[in-house]
């Protein structure tokens, strides 16, 4: 059988390129669903409390596609003996406004109020984030729990529950014990007020 | 024609032989039963992941594979027969299925015909299917482009559509290359057939008288 030269090289480039043109399809439409799992909000991979220095380091992420902007924290402390209740104390981050790139991991430390008292096992340490996007006008905001003397830190996964509002509000327990501690502790907050 | 009278069935005029009938029916059997699964959301009980991307692939290639089976399978019986006829291995056995399958018999009888002219009648019948197969072909890219120019197509049916369309595409290779083929085939045998036509009108040459 003789050999038609032209055509095995135009329909060697065909196949190339549909060869090509089908496996990124079939990747892109792998990487797409993967992506579409991950929420567009900071998540908290991570939180660590140094007793010494008296602050929170909490590792937050965004795996979304859009950046984000980090606007001010509030730490919400609350003893895990009955009396005292919340205490609250509002301030902008210490580096000024930070900005999540997509994809991109930053290290907050948050720091306790002077003459607060020491974490003792059991406390609850409530660090609330509040952010926004560059292209919506609302404020949102992140909620995450750190229960002092639990174990390891950051183990548990981070759970994102947004609402529809105009505020959406991320919870995450950050203990291993799970987000069910989470929502026990808010019942014993309305408790203790 | 004593001929006539031992007409083998492989001789007679028709569109598909068993075993490519068989294939056929398997070919639907297995798109039928796999949409089937898809629209039960029994792919979603599968123990591993299918993406509704990879579901859109499958189906354009197995939709599309049904579509093209008459022309895959024309095409490459051609191929052979043209492959047999250069080689000089062609039997009249060989040439008359051509004829049938060909359906040439609506031209001419076989005795008439020379097994070049069955090959080109043969590629000739099969153009209207190829014909109608790239115009499917060409709607889907059609939508599929349209699709892929809406930012929101990304979002809803425009990726499904381009599977089903890289799909499509894959099996198209294969038409047009067993297609391109042929005609490159019919095309060099029939310059064959002139260079001898000329060099025998070399070496008889009759006079003759031109205005």
């Amino acid at each position: 059988m003789y050999r038609p030269l032209p055509l095995t090289i135009v329909f060697t480039l065909l196949a190339l390129l549909v060869g090509w043109g089908t496996g990124s399809y079939l990747t892109s439409a792998r990487a797409t669903a993967a992506l579409a799992n991950l929420p567009a909000a900071p998540v908290v991979l991570s939180a660590a409390y140094d007793k010494q220095d008296r602050r929170l380091t909490l590792t937050v992420s965004n795996p979304g596609l859009v950046p984000i902007e980090l606007l001010d924290k509030t730490l919400v402390f609350r003893p895990a003996s009955g009396k005292g209740g919340w205490e609250l104390a509002r301030a902008p981050l210490p580096g000024g406004v930070v900005e999540l790139a997509p994809g991109s991991i930053e290290a907050l430390v948050l720091e306790l109020k002077e003459g607060s008292p020491d974490l003792k096992i059991g406390d609850v340490l409530a660090s609330s984030l509040t952010y926004r996007y560059a292209n919506l006008p609302d404020l949102y905001q992140l909620t995450h729990l750190y229960r002092s003397g639990s174990g390891s830190d950051g183990k548990g996964s981070p759970a994102a529950a947004g609402s529809a509002g105009g505020t959406q509000t991320s919870t995450s327990a950050g203990t291993s014990s799970g987000a069910s501690t989470g929502a026990q502790d808010r019942e014993g907050s309305s408790n203790g007020q | 024609m004593a001929s006539n009278a031992a007409i083998r069935p492989e001789e007679r005029p028709q569109w598909w032989n068993l075993r490519e009938r068989i294939f056929f029916y398997l070919l639907l059997f297995l798109f039928v039963f796999s949409l089937s699964l898809a629209v039960w959301g029994v792919v979603a009980t599968l123990p591993w992941t299918v993406y509704p991307g990879e579901v859109a692939f499958l189906t354009g290639l197995l939709g599309f594979s049904l579509l093209a089976n008459r022309l895959l399978f024309g095409y490459a019986h051609l191929n052979a027969y043209l492959v047999s006829l250069r080689e000089r291995r062609a039997t009249e056995h060989d040439a008359r299925v051509a004829y049938a399958r060909s359906h040439a018999v609506a031209v001419r009888r076989f005795e008439e015909l020379t097994w070049l002219g069955i090959a080109v009648l043969w590629l000739d019948m099969l153009e209207r299917y190829r014909y109608a197969y790239s115009a499917v072909f060409a709607l889907l890219t059609v939508i599929a482009i349209v699709l892929a120019l809406d930012p929101l197509g990304a979002v809803t049916a425009g990726t499904l559509l381009e599977g089903a369309f890289w799909g499509a595409a894959t099996i198209s290779l294969f038409v047009f290359l067993l297609e391109a083929l042929a005609r490159w085939q019919i095309d060099a045998a029939l310059e064959e057939e002139l260079e001898q036509v000329a060099a025998v009108a070399e070496t008889s040459p009759q006079p003759e008288t031109r205005t």
